[in-house]
């Protein structure tokens, strides 16, 4: 499932990405990728692209409750990416309380493994971490 | 487009019913809204369902108008199962609208219906996280709570926006609601009691969420010609608007968010501006989403919105009444119902039949009604304008 969204590294030098996209005529980026610039409208215009691994924290939030798989606290954002693209994803490799969370913080992408997918192994989700 | 009228309302009482179906829920709307009207059934020729997560919840994933309307004996004409989230409501009214309006019918129901509440909260949240897209936010720890919170604290850093400013939408909620006699909550609460409720993410805290219920609520839309024959004063769709939502450049500042581009195509259809809303319901899914709402729709400027509670112009008394049912905090927010239950407190503040919620002198009144999360907007985005 996740190889439409992010770059699985395949050795240790390898690092994991996110696969977006950029219209060719408008040089907008897009994540997820997109078949048709919604700007544009024009088949064949986009093209694959590897994002940016480093962003600033947008805006976040502190989870007192939490969906199912993960524990409360947590901290999750948006994450604005030097292509342009803001991106949501759930903050890790921290503790989660107001003290460790800003506006505007350095967070850097990683993967991580959420569950085992019966028949395809493990199940793997694209997380931020502070920098 | 012909004109469109609004013949009927009605609404079952929103609030926790786990011994009642879909189809006993959306049976009591419908009966009231028809009574309403003056109407006979035989004159339905068209009906939209609104109905968000019946599927997960109740396991009637396909067909769901279909089941329900077979209980109150409409059987044979077009039957339309829409679904826009929170939305879902508002999207029934808007197919009804079209069908009227576009001359191909000249009487259509529009109902929405929902039950959220199963005595199982994780599993009414869970189906609730299919609001967002599931490969990225919803199914990636995205929690809905947890985006307004995104927003509110871009507020705060902008515009100083305070959780006191916030809790104060809550009590102007409850103290709306003790007059309702549809709404799930009619307890009044203190600006502390909001504030010292169990937090949920900074600053968002349990009261200032709307709550898990049920519902069921109803419009019947007419033509000019039946509107004519009606005892009720008809009420006239001067705007009704549908549209999704989406993030033309994310990193820009100051861009019009989806609320204010549906609401500036709503304006300019019913040829009025925000001047002229005499009361409005809008979308309190959180409290801070009524004060963010405010300024989206033009009734002040930008970063405003929490003075506008301060100072008390959206109360009852107030220069511009919002939420006089007691919103979706106190009224209750059974999603695929909401849309029509806030229309139909509009048509009643319309025809002056709000008893103690009444505003003086109403004319206009607008209905604002979101649904779902894309990439952080509304997916979907309804917004009505009804006159007298």
């Amino acid at each position: 499932m996740g190889e439409r969204l992010f770059h699985v590294p395949k050795s240790a030098a390898d690092k994991p990405y996110l696969i977006g996209s950029q219209c060719q005529k408008c040089q907008r980026y897009f994540f997820p990728k997109r078949l048709i610039c919604p700007d544009c409208l024009e088949v064949g215009t986009m093209q694959e692209k590897p994002l940016s691994t480093r962003g600033k924290l947008y805006s976040y939030y502190l989870g007192m409750v939490a969906p199912a798989g993960i524990s409360p606290p947590y901290a999750a954002g948006w994450i604005d990416l030097p292509e342009g693209v803001r991106v949501f994803g759930v903050l890790t490799g921290f503790e989660a309380k107001e003290e460790n969370l800003k506006l505007g913080m350095e967070v850097e992408l990683v993967l991580e493994k959420v569950g085992e997918q019966k028949g395809e192994g493990e199940l793997l989700a694209y997380r931020f971490r502070p920098v | 487009m012909r004109k469109v009228y609004i013949a009927g309302v009605g609404m079952h009482p929103f609030g926790r019913f786990l011994d009642k179906h879909l189809k006993e829920l959306g049976a009591h709307a419908f009966m009231v809204a028809l009574a309403d009207s003056g109407l006979s059934p035989k004159q339905i020729e068209i009906a939209y369902i609104g109905n968000a997560v019946g599927g997960l919840l109740t396991g009637q994933e396909s067909v769901r108008g279909q089941t329900i309307l077979r209980e109150i004996g409409l059987q044979g004409i077009p039957i339309v199962n829409v679904e826009n989230a929170c939305a879902s409501g508002s999207t029934a009214f808007y197919g009804a609208w079209m069908s009227v309006g576009s001359g191909l019918y000249d009487c259509a129901l529009a109902l929405g219906v929902e039950k959220l509440y199963c005595d199982d909260t994780p599993k009414t949240l869970h189906a609730l996280t299919t609001n967002s897209d599931v490969e990225i936010e919803g199914g990636m720890g995205f929690m809905f709570a947890g985006n307004y919170a995104t927003k509110i604290k871009r507020h705060m850093y902008k515009y100083g926006t305070t959780r006191e400013q916030i809790a104060k939408v809550v009590v102007k909620s409850h103290k709306n609601s003790q007059h309702n006699p549809y709404a799930q909550y009619r307890n009044l609460l203190t600006v502390e009691e909001v504030l010292n409720s169990k937090m949920i993410c900074d600053p968002i805290t349990l009261f200032m969420t709307a709550p898990i219920g049920d519902g069921a609520a109803a419009a019947i839309l007419v033509s000019e010609e039946i509107a004519k024959k009606l005892t009720n004063p008809p009420i006239l769709v001067a705007a009704t608007v549908l549209r999704s939502g989406f993030v033309p450049n994310p990193q820009e500042e100051d861009v019009p968010d989806t609320i204010e581009r549906t609401a500036k195509i709503a304006y300019e259809i019913a040829g009025l501006g925000a001047k002229d809303i005499d009361v409005a319901e809008v979308h309190d899914a959180m409290a801070t989403a009524e004060i963010m709402a405010y300024e989206s729709l033009g009734f002040c400027q930008k970063g405003e919105g929490g003075r506008m509670v301060d100072e008390g112009r959206t109360d009852i008394s107030g220069e511009i009444p919002v939420n006089t049912s007691g919103g979706l905090i106190a009224r209750g927010h059974p999603v695929g119902a909401t849309g029509l239950g806030q229309i139909s407190e509009i048509v009643w503040q319309l025809r002056g039949e709000a008893e103690k919620r009444q505003v003086k002198g109403v004319r206009v009144g607008l209905i604002q009604n979101g649904g779902g999360n894309i990439g952080g907007e509304p997916a979907a985005m309804a917004v009505h304008i009804l006159t007298r």
